[in-house]
């Protein structure tokens, strides 16, 4: 039989790589490929032939052959032994098995996710539109993409959607004790199965057989939802399908915390279903940020399989799409990161171990300010300027052009991996925000969310070349783009300065300049100017009405990056550093400091500023009132603290450890980098347990801590009446 | 606790005994027993580059603290520390293979006298790297250090092993075992850090400020 139709899911099986396939008319088809992953073994010849020799009688599993490869550090061809699994879903014990066997041994392509090599070999991806020739058992005879994921209008099966979450305040974690009906939704049609007749897990079996979803879309499914539900089912016997593949099992993995620029941060557990898509999207950070338009979008430029893609980072997307140039180009790809520094004196590590630059604020009220942004500047300069970590300081351009500062060199010869994969997704990112304004508002729509998407994977392919983990990342290529990026931020700055602006602030990619009178033709060409000279993309983010640069909350008079309000000459707002921006302000604090900006929005010049801050002092006491009179919803005075230990580590009674101690009490296991949410009770309160409450376990009588709220409302508005002399 | 502060170390060599903060012994010496001790490294430095000495740092402990090397240069003002000293980081325990692989080439490139390597074998507990694969990796890491017997090197560990709670543990056991000196910081009655020997032909116990 003959299909065309769109790869749903795709996972390894002992029999090849299995695929779902969807047709334009929803049916679906479950199809075996065949699909031998081979790794690659490199050691010294006797080493490689004695494993050879082992691996000789498990020609039933393996084939090996030796072949050349070439190592990228080196740039040389390397003879390396071939290990071709027969049955995918042996592959890593295989190469657990080779491990064990010589641990002198170096393995590549060792660790890679089967359903990306699978992609790379058939030269397909996930939501691809192929066709394919299957016999009657769903073996497949031939596959072949009629799809590209460079494309920018691409079609997209016609997925059944089931929404499934629990009621109530959909930012609190179940976990911690949220216990309301189930809500599941597909298409029109809406059901509330709160346990009140049937158990949810026996209702929520029956919908799945007649709605038979392509994707179940939660809202904490993952650790909590879909769990509950299977542990329900179990207690009850019931057979709960969440896979639509039958031989399959649920996939759960564990939950774990880990360090991220020096922050602790909390990964949930993933719920995996096969045959079937499950995206939780308070587990997806893709998903949360650029919606379904955005992870379809990851998915099918990262070659990695839906539900993974949702759930990882977007340096783990950066990194396949490099590792499918390096196989591409016969490159192994180690399955550690171990390139390590280059030895240097110390004011050379001085010199190099730094970040961007920074020039901090001129504090005070300003009109008539522009902002100059270089366009997505770090991947800009790894693409530019062929910045990747192989391509610094190679073995073959000794007299290359130096990088300011370091004098590292970059390679002249070659593109490098990683200047490559940002070149293709600035291009496409470029391309569909020049087609924006020419398409259907729904279709701008798709595009910015795709752009959005593809925005995410340019923000940390710069950080990834100095991430300790990334298999082709090296300190050096990291230090250089930083370098590079200095280099320009001044040139930037000396151009403004000698055609008569002044430099407000400046903050690693952007630049605040002013001239009196300046008009944007002004500003214009002076972004032109500096485009031509650094040959980097700048772009005129907006000329601001008036900006405000606030000083830092504990010195009136230190300035600092970054903390600053601006309304452009269309009206809109710039916040940064403000509470509103932060992610553990009371809702009710931030809406506060909303409502003021948007009178504040309208003022026109200083005068008209502190004339409006009068204005908006009425919208702070009204607040005032309502927190007074109990007039406000207890949802809104919610303070969300990320954990940064464990519990038992808190030595002080600090708001967040008694929360936590709170949950804690009630069974709720928390780990670093969770959040918990709390209401201010009794800030000052003698015994530490009265001063807040944990939210799931708030009730009426506790009340809140009027006094202290309104400190915090005050404390919001404040900062509006700084230009004004306040 | 009498960690020397940033400019300690070099009042106290100046005013006690050279033999003080100073690494002499050829061969193998890990150093253990403090939470500090990846970073005590640096106090034995001004010592070996007033005695001319070149220093390859090989720093798994991202503890390298340059600006502390400037003090030191400041202070001594001759001491040519930026001549004599190398220092090559690693995040992971396999990039610490690799560089302790890479020693014998890197010392043809920089000749020293001395190599410091830290967070041996404390980087090789990482939870996130199997076990199979840091204990592989630390095999080769012991592997390494026993191809630079040979060379007339003084070679010096500092770990912070005894602080982490894993069963790979067992990896500073293999350590001590393959040194020819291994020392442990000790804290007198009055909180000021002195050396134990614990493994070496001289076994007395060395002073510290």
């Amino acid at each position: 039989m003959r299909l065309q139709g769109w790869i749903l899911d795709l996972y390894p099986s002992p029999q090849g790589m299995k695929l779902w396939l969807m047709e334009v008319n929803q049916n679906r088809h479950r199809l075996i490929d065949s699909f031998t992953p081979a790794f690659y073994v490199s050691g010294s010849p006797d080493s490689l032939r004695r494993l050879h020799g082992a691996l000789e009688p498990k020609h039933s599993a393996l084939v090996c052959r030796m072949t050349e490869r070439t190592d990228i550090w080196e740039r040389e061809s390397r003879e390396v032994l071939e290990i071709s699994v027969q049955h995918p879903t042996q592959y890593s014990s295989w190469t657990r098995w080779v491990q064990r066997f010589d641990s002198a041994l170096r393995l590549y392509n060792s660790d890679l996710m089967l359903a990306s090599l699978y992609c790379w070999q058939k030269n397909v991806f996930p939501l691809a539109l192929v066709e394919v020739d299957a016999d009657e058992d769903g073996q497949v005879q031939h596959i072949e993409c009629r799809d590209s994921e460079w494309s920018f209008d691409y079609e997209l099966p016609p997925l059944e959607i089931m929404h499934v979450r629990l009621g109530g305040l959909p930012r609190i974690d179940p976990v911690h004790g949220r216990q309301t009906a189930l809500e599941v939704e597909v298409g029109e049609r809406e059901y509330e199965l709160d346990e009140s007749g049937e158990p949810a897990a026996v209702a929520l079996e029956r919908l799945l057989k007649w709605h038979d979803p392509d994707l179940i879309l939660t809202d904490w499914g993952d650790a909590a939802i879909l769990p509950r539900l299977r542990q329900q089912a179990a207690q009850l016997g019931v057979a709960l399908q969440f896979n639509r593949d039958p031989d399959a099992q649920v996939q759960q993995s564990k939950a774990r915390s880990f360090m991220s620029y020096g922050r602790i941060l909390f990964k949930n557990s993933a719920t995996t279903l096969f045959g079937r898509l499950h995206v939780d999207t308070r587990n997806s950070f893709i998903a949360n940020k650029c919606d379904l338009a955005g992870l379809w979008e990851l998915a099918r430029v990262t070659k990695l399989p839906v539900q993974y893609c949702a759930r990882t980072t977007t340096g783990t997307g950066i990194s396949y799409m490099q590792m499918e140039l390096a196989y591409r180009d016969g490159v192994l790809i180690p399955s550690q990161k171990a390139e390590p520094e280059d030895p240097k004196p110390p004011d050379a590590l001085l010199s190099a171990d730094r970040g961007g630059l920074v020039f901090t604020p001129k504090l005070g009220f300003f009109t008539n300010v522009a902002e100059l942004d270089f366009v997505s500047e770090y991947p800009s300069i790894m693409a530019r300027f062929n910045v990747s970590p192989e391509t610094v300081n190679c073995p073959c351009c000794p007299d290359a052009p130096r990088v300011p500062e370091l004098g590292y060199r970059i390679c002249q010869q070659r593109r490098g991996i990683t200047s490559r994969v940002v070149e293709r997704l600035i291009s496409k990112r470029t391309e569909l925000k020049q087609r924006q304004p020419e398409v259907s508002s729904s279709t701008a729509q798709r595009y910015k969310l795709q752009r959005d998407a593809l925005k995410w994977l340019l923000v940390c392919c710069f950080g990834y070349t100095g991430y300790k983990n990334a298999r082709f990342g090296k300190i050096e290529a990291h230090e250089a783009i930083n370098a590079v990026a200095r280099e320009t931020l001044l040139v930037a700055k000396e151009i403004a300065e000698t055609r008569g602006f002044e430099l407000l602030h400046a903050l690693v990619d952007s630049l605040y300049v002013w001239k009196d009178q300046a008009s944007r033709e002004d500003y214009e060409q002076l972004a032109r100017e500096i485009e031509r000279q650094t040959r980097l993309p700048l772009a005129i983010e907006a000329v601001y009405r008036y900006i405000v640069f606030l000083p830092s909350r504990q010195f009136e008079d230190v300035p600092v990056p970054n903390r600053f309000f601006a309304v452009s000459n269309g009206g809109s707002l710039k916040v940064r550093g403000l509470e509103l921006r932060r992610h553990d302000t009371p809702p009710l604090i931030a809406r506060m400091q909303g409502q003021v900006l948007d009178i504040l929005a309208e003022a026109h010049d200083y005068d008209s500023y502190c004339r409006k801050v009068e204005e908006a002092r009425a919208v702070e006491r009204k607040y005032e009132e309502n927190l007074e009179n109990g007039a406000i919803a207890v949802e809104d005075l919610i303070v969300s603290k990320r954990l940064t230990r464990p519990v038992r580590d808190y030595r002080k009674a600090c708001h967040t450890a008694i929360a936590a101690q709170q949950l804690y009490g009630s069974g709720v296991r928390l780990r670093p980098g969770q959040t918990v949410e709390y209401i201010i009770t009794d800030s000052e309160a003698r015994i530490p347990n009265d001063r807040v409450r944990a939210y799931s376990r708030w009730e009426g009588w506790h009340g809140y801590d009027r006094r202290r709220y309104r400190e915090m409302l005050r404390e919001a508005f404040e900062v509006f009446l700084k230009p004004c002399g306040a | 606790m009498a960690v020397p502060s940033s400019t300690d170390a070099l009042a106290v060599s100046s005013a006690s005994p050279p033999k003080l903060w100073a690494l002499s012994e050829l061969g193998l010496s890990v150093f253990h027993g403090h939470p500090e001790t990846p970073r005590l490294f640096h106090y034995f430095l001004p010592g070996l580059v007033r005695q001319g000495k070149r220093i390859l740092c090989l720093d798994g402990a991202n503890r390298f603290d340059p600006l502390l090397i400037a003090r030191f240069a400041r202070r001594t003002k001759s001491l040519p520390f930026h001549q004599q000293l190398r220092v090559a980081r690693a995040f992971t325990c396999f990039q610490l293979t690799e560089l302790l692989v890479r020693a014998p080439r890197l010392l043809r490139d920089f000749p020293a006298e001395a190599l410091i390597v830290t967070a041996l074998p404390d980087l090789y507990f990482d939870e996130d790297v199997r076990e199979v694969e840091a204990a592989a990796s630390f095999r080769q890491a012991l592997a390494a250090l026993r191809v630079l017997e040979p060379l007339r090197l003084v070679v010096a560990v500092f770990s912070g092993a005894d602080f982490f709670q894993t069963e790979r543990r067992k990896f500073f056991q293999q350590l001590k075992a393959q040194a020819n000196h291994v020392w442990k910081f000790a804290e007198n009655e009055e909180g000021k850090l002195y050396l134990n020997s614990e493994k070496s032909t001289a076994s007395k116990p060395r002073a510290l400020p």
